[in-house]
């Protein structure tokens, strides 16, 4: 049934998926002048894509359960954008006409994409701290 | 708190003792029926009838507030306010046992006093 | 004292608590839904759902409580207090971000924790409520 620990389970799936979207951001930020991976190219970014899954507990009779759902990490998609193009002749991935491709990482878009996933994170932990306190008042019930 | 007027037609407990036994009626057609030693005559309004009811409901409270607090210690349930109150309910109904009780031992000493 | 309460029927010595109960049991789930709105604040597409409480005695109540969407517009009847929304159903037209996420944190945030306080409140409530019926069924005495 819907009550405090499958709110306590979406709480924590929305987490679990802001923490990836911090990895990712970490890996875009410490790559962003990486012009040489192991597929050739330059370091392109990633970003976590989120999906809605179910609850795996039955909640038969809960007319809410169609609108609570987990976040999942569906895949981790590349940003195909070309990355800025810099005229460096002697740099060793220069391509034919002396130009480097670096990578398509804005430093500002990722740190802006930082905030928005903590301010998301504390969000999700507020929501936990709020459930624990509905628990304890529940559990002060009769005392 | 003060015994409140006992209606002796509605007394129909067994008296261990038998005090009553074979002898002339409390009042008017008394329904009292002295000489059965298995338990009470469950009339209906009357005290045993009531005792009965409300032996049986505090039985039924403790059922399910044993089940609840068993199915949320087993995890098989999130439901904490529910529990909770189950479990209050269970003690109230426990305590009204025990309260109606005192009162029909109150009301039979009562009318013992009244038989000397 | 006794008999009078022993002349209730089990049904009525506990009438009061029963839409306590019921409330506890709507905040509860409204805190489901809210977490998950949270939960999905960078999900692509998603659109956030809140909790409308039913109709006293209407047919709505067999089912039990209905599911609203909500805009980004003003907060829905339901956490103003106002017990009737029935099946209310608003659509979110304004606020939506690029991706189609139409979720406001700060929106959702502010419902979260009212609900909360309302979810404390009852259960306040329903404990005092016990207390009461403990001190009458124990002839005035306290537990």
């Amino acid at each position: 049934m819907l009550g405090v620990f499958s709110a306590m389970e979406v709480s924590a799936s929305g987490l679990s998926a802001e923490r990836t979207r911090m990895n990712t951001i970490a890996s875009n930020l410490a790559n962003s002048h990486t012009t040489r991976t192991a597929r050739g190219g330059p370091y392109k970014r990633i970003d976590p894509v989120f999906e809605a899954a179910l609850l795996d507990r039955t909640h038969a009779g809960s007319q809410a359960s169609g609108a609570v759902s987990l976040v999942r990490v569906s895949k981790i998609v590349e940003d195909s954008r070309p990355g800025q193009l810099v005229y460096e002749p002697g740099h060793p991935d220069a391509n034919p006409a002396g130009y480097v491709e670096y990578p398509n990482v804005n430093v500002v878009e990722e740190m802006v994409n930082m905030l928005t996933a903590s301010r998301a994170y504390e969000a999700g932990v507020t929501s936990i701290e709020s459930v624990k306190g509905m628990a304890k008042s529940a559990i002060d019930i009769g005392r | 708190m003060a015994v409140g007027p006992v209606d002796p037609t509605a007394i129909s407990l067994a008296q261990p003792h038998a005090p009553f036994d074979g002898a002339a009626p409390l009042g008017p057609g008394a329904p009292f029926d002295g000489a059965s030693p298995l338990g009470p005559k469950a009339e209906p309004g009357g005290f045993a009838s009531l005792f009965a009811e409300a032996v049986g409901r505090a039985n039924a409270a403790e059922h399910v507030a044993g089940a609840a607090a068993q199915d949320l210690a087993a995890g098989r349930t999130d439901d904490i306010h529910g529990t909770m109150i189950d479990a209050q309910k269970a003690n109230i109904e426990l305590k009204l046992v025990g309260s109606v009780r005192n009162k029909i031992v109150d009301a039979f000493y009562e009318l013992w006093r009244m038989s000397v | 004292m006794a008999r009078g309460v022993l002349l209730m029927r089990p049904v009525d010595l506990f009438s009061g608590v029963a839409p306590l109960h019921a409330a506890l049991d709507y905040h509860l789930e409204r805190h489901n839904v809210l977490s998950s709105n949270i939960a999905h604040v960078d999900t692509p597409g998603y659109r956030p759902k809140d909790l409308a409480r039913v109709e006293e005695g209407s047919f709505d109540r067999v089912l039990g409580v209905t599911i609203e969407r909500t805009s980004a517009a003003h907060l829905a009847g339901g956490e103003a207090g106002t017990p009737e929304v029935g099946r209310a159903f608003t659509d979110a037209t304004a606020g939506g971000g690029a991706d189609g996420n139409y979720v406001s944190l700060e929106r959702e945030a502010g419902k979260l924790a009212t609900n909360q306080i309302r979810y404390d409140i009852v259960s306040v409530l329903v404990s005092s409520e016990l207390r009461g019926l403990l001190w009458a069924a124990n002839d005035g005495k306290a537990g």
